[in-house]
């Protein structure tokens, strides 16, 4: 018996195939043709693969951080631009005094603003319960509307000699550190032209 | 500035083997690392969140995943399944965070398991670790062959196999601007270039 078409098979399968081609179709599977139950069996598993694919395509800051890897490592030559660079502390929310009548808080958030080059880094130390406080924060390159060079940065930051906490920066240039414990650290942001470093970031009681 | 389906789609380099790209970004084309992100960008995304990691999880580890892909680039050249080593090292990356948050939120597990049967953990109607992996290997075999049928081919398979809402044949047609006795042909002949790519595999 001659085999069906490919596309007869196929709606077989779908349940697509109006009568007679279907008794037709069912007839010469039934005589064992390995061809046809071959191409039945490659159909039934597209289809049963393509079922359960339930991927997902990343955020497109997400992709463009990654694709972002091949300019950081291919050029290392930019780094000379920048190189290691000290921020300055420019702005200390308990540096100035509190306005008269306004009482403080149990718990109140401390922003610190830096400055390093053409970059502001902006902190907010946000204390939550058991010693520890949440940082967040911000990185802007001046006169960049887009974040382009301020997304997808690796920020570690440091204990002593050791590195105790790392983040990423997300499409905006922000980043939160959760939970870290009170003590003064050191944060590093790794730009592609080098490393900004805030020496002696303070997570202590207010 | 272009979206990473407009470059990575309509550039040449989506259509070139996994290898012809790694020659291509270790001699310096950023548009090859771009296609070669983009390819595999679905696969490396999803384990975490199949693995129930957060979404800023996931985001990490893609990142830590493309970094080591590409510092692997050079000795990948001859790997014919980069999506198995992907699959593989996006696990172990997955445990890692999944340990670090346990340890983080001090609460030790005596079900923590290891690396090599993380895949295991995901959801997926009871597959082991190692028909997971499989399963994973398969879609994105079945996603990159897709790829490589012409523009109508690819939309109509598409539509078929991966939109969530069924669509009609009359909804197909109206949508790709053919009569709806078209449909059928049509998928079929798709179907078998399809075949013919996959060598009949699956």
């Amino acid at each position: 018996m001659r085999c069906p078409s490919f596309e007869n098979l196929i709606d077989y399968f779908d349940n697509a195939i109006e009568e007679p081609d279907r008794t037709r179709v069912a007839a010469h599977l039934a005589t064992g043709c390995l061809t046809c139950a071959e191409s039945l069996t490659w159909y039934e598993r597209v289809r049963l693969v393509s079922s359960s694919d339930d991927t997902i395509r990343p955020p497109e800051w997400v992709f463009k951080r990654a694709v972002r890897v091949f300019d950081a490592v291919q050029r290392p030559r930019i780094a000379e631009r920048i190189g290691k660079l000290v921020a300055s502390l420019v702005f200390d929310s308990f540096g100035s005094a509190a306005l008269a009548g306004v009482r403080s808080s149990e718990t109140v958030n401390r922003q610190l603003l830096y400055r390093a080059d053409n970059y502001n880094i902006d902190l907010q130390i946000a204390p939550v319960e058991r010693k520890r406080a949440d940082l967040v924060g911000q990185v802007l390159k001046e006169g960049e509307a887009n974040f382009e060079s301020v997304s997808g940065l690796n920020l570690v930051i440091e204990q002593g000699k050791e590195s105790v906490y790392s983040a990423v920066t997300n499409e905006m240039g922000e980043f939160k550190v959760s939970g870290m414990k009170y003590g003064v650290y050191k944060l590093r942001i790794e730009l592609s032209e080098g490393h900004i470093t805030v020496p002696d970031l303070p997570l202590v009681e207010s | 500035m272009k979206s990473q389906a407009a470059t990575a789609l309509t550039s040449d380099f989506a259509r070139r083997e996994d290898r012809d790209l790694i020659a291509a970004c270790l001699s310096g084309e950023r548009e090859a690392w771009e296609a070669l992100i983009h390819r595999y960008q679905r696969l490396i995304y999803s384990i975490p969140l199949k693995a129930r990691l957060s979404p800023d999880d996931a985001a990490d580890i893609f990142q830590s995943v493309c970094l080591k892909l590409f510092e692997k680039l050079a000795t990948l050249r001859e790997h014919d399944k980069i999506s198995s080593w992907l699959i593989t090292t996006t696990s172990r990356e997955c445990w890692r965070v999944a340990a670090h948050s346990r340890r983080e939120s001090q609460t030790p597990s005596s079900d923590d398991g290891s690396e090599l049967d993380f895949l295991s953990q995901i959801p997926s109607a009871g597959l082991r670790a190692d028909e997971q992996h499989e399963l994973l290997e398969r879609q994105q075999m079945l996603r990159d062959a897709i790829k490589t049928l012409s523009e109508r081919c690819r939309q109509l398979l598409t539509m078929l196999f991966y939109e969530r809402e069924e669509s009609s044949y009359s909804d197909i047609a109206r949508r790709m601007a053919m009569p709806v006795p078209s449909v059928g042909p049509t998928r079929a002949r798709c179907l078998e270039k399809l075949k013919r790519i996959l060598q009949n595999k699956i």
